[in-house]
């Protein structure tokens, strides 16, 4: 018997709910999208982080006068 | 194997996410009026570049050129920009005759040949008690300092950190013109040091406290004793070393120059500094300068008390005046 596999009786398999996602079409499918989005979000968020970021990172801070 | 492949997606991706922001910065970053308060060696390096082919009327010295606590578009210089003067204004808070000479240092080594230089002398910097004696801003020690003599260095006390995360720092700013830029980014989208800072004065100004730190810092008089040294001037102060210096590269580079003396409140100061050793202070200079052919503009006492914040930054209306004043003596 495998073990892997059971039915489950009115169950729905998973890739059809994701494909009901609007955000899962407009990545095109999570396995092809995840590594690209996850770099872009990387790269977003070291974006925000150098313009929001606090000067106390800056070196050149010169704020006594 | 399948795991690297999608670090190594990861990476490409954060890259050229990276890479697309730091061109949107280097087309959209302007050409500011002036130098924002902690300007970055990339932005000054950039602004340096560009004049390089346009020969500029640039306005070096402190923050009484720079325009403090007033918008840019209110500072004399961006006045006289908006008439059509081709002008760079270098001017910066914190300066001195010592940065006045190292910015001058820096833009002639990267090739800029101002059509006029005006500068900025101001007597309170000449006392040792001063936050900006033998001090130069960080972005300009930093660029000046491998042009200066032994000697020149000896009289300054440097503050570049060392440290290996600082020069990790430097050098990222160096390639990545986003990072490099971020001091000033910051400064012009919240005018402030950074986004906290924004905020907490944002807060300020609701709970009242701006308000009540306006009347508890309001410029009296007695805030004043022992800003200006009126000791004589000599060859010692540092100073008046530099200020020799800014004369004998003019004299050296043949650059036409005008060094206005600063607009000094004489109403609020009028018990220290109505008194000959002051004006001895102001005859002293004007020689040094003079004798090398620089035209002196004594506005020291040209303005009223009205139009300054206090003791020598100008208000909206001062700027409006000083631009009036200086436009008369620009060469057309």
């Amino acid at each position: 018997m495998d073990d892997r596999h059971v039915d489950v009786p009115g169950a729905v398999p998973v890739e059809q709910v994701l494909r009901s996602d609007p955000l899962y079409r407009l990545l095109g499918g999570a396995r092809l999208a995840t590594p690209w989005v996850l770099g872009v979000v990387i790269g977003l968020i070291v974006v925000v982080a150098i313009v929001l970021g606090p000067s106390a990172d800056s070196h050149f801070i010169y704020t006594d006068f | 194997m399948r795991f690297l492949r999608f670090l190594g997606t990861v990476a490409v991706a954060t890259l050229l996410t990276l890479a697309a922001a730091d061109a949107i910065a280097r087309a959209a970053f302007p050409h500011l009026l002036r130098l924002e308060r902690d300007f970055s060696a990339t932005y000054l390096r950039r602004v340096l570049s560009a004049d390089r082919n346009r020969r500029p009327i640039v306005v070096l010295g402190d923050s009484a050129l720079w325009g403090y606590d007033i918008h840019a578009d209110q500072v004399a210089a961006s006045i006289l920009m908006r008439r059509g003067w081709p002008i760079e204004n270098l001017a910066y808070e914190g300066g001195s005759t010592a940065n006045t000479y190292a910015m001058l240092r820096v833009l002639l080594h990267a090739g800029v040949r101002p059509r006029l230089l005006v500068f900025n002398v101001n007597l309170k910097e000449f006392s040792a008690g001063d936050s900006a004696y033998r001090t130069l801003h960080p972005t300009v020690e930093r660029l000046v300092w491998p042009l200066l003599t032994p000697a020149e260095r000896a009289l300054l006390v440097p503050h570049v950190k060392q440290t290996l995360d600082a020069k990790i720092d430097r050098a990222l700013g160096n390639v990545w013109f986003l990072y490099g830029i971020r001091s000033d980014l910051r400064d012009k989208l919240f005018g402030h040091t950074d986004m906290a800072h924004a905020i907490r004065a944002w807060t300020n100004g609701l709970s009242g406290e701006r308000a009540r730190l306006a009347v508890a810092t309001a410029p009296t008089a007695d805030r004043y004793l022992g800003t200006y040294d009126l000791a004589p001037l000599t060859r010692s102060n540092v100073e008046v070393v530099f200020l020799r210096k800014i004369v004998s590269v003019v004299e050296r580079r043949h650059l036409p120059a005008i060094a206005i003396l600063t607009p000094t409140n004489h109403t609020l100061l009028h018990e220290y500094i109505d008194s000959p050793a002051y004006q001895g202070q102001l005859a002293y200079v004007s020689a040094i300068l003079r004798r090398a052919g620089i035209r002196v503009l004594d506005y020291d006492a040209n303005f009223p008390a009205r139009d300054f914040i206090d003791n020598d930054h100008l208000t909206p209306a001062g700027n409006a005046t000083l631009a009036a004043m200086l436009e008369r003596e620009l060469p057309r």
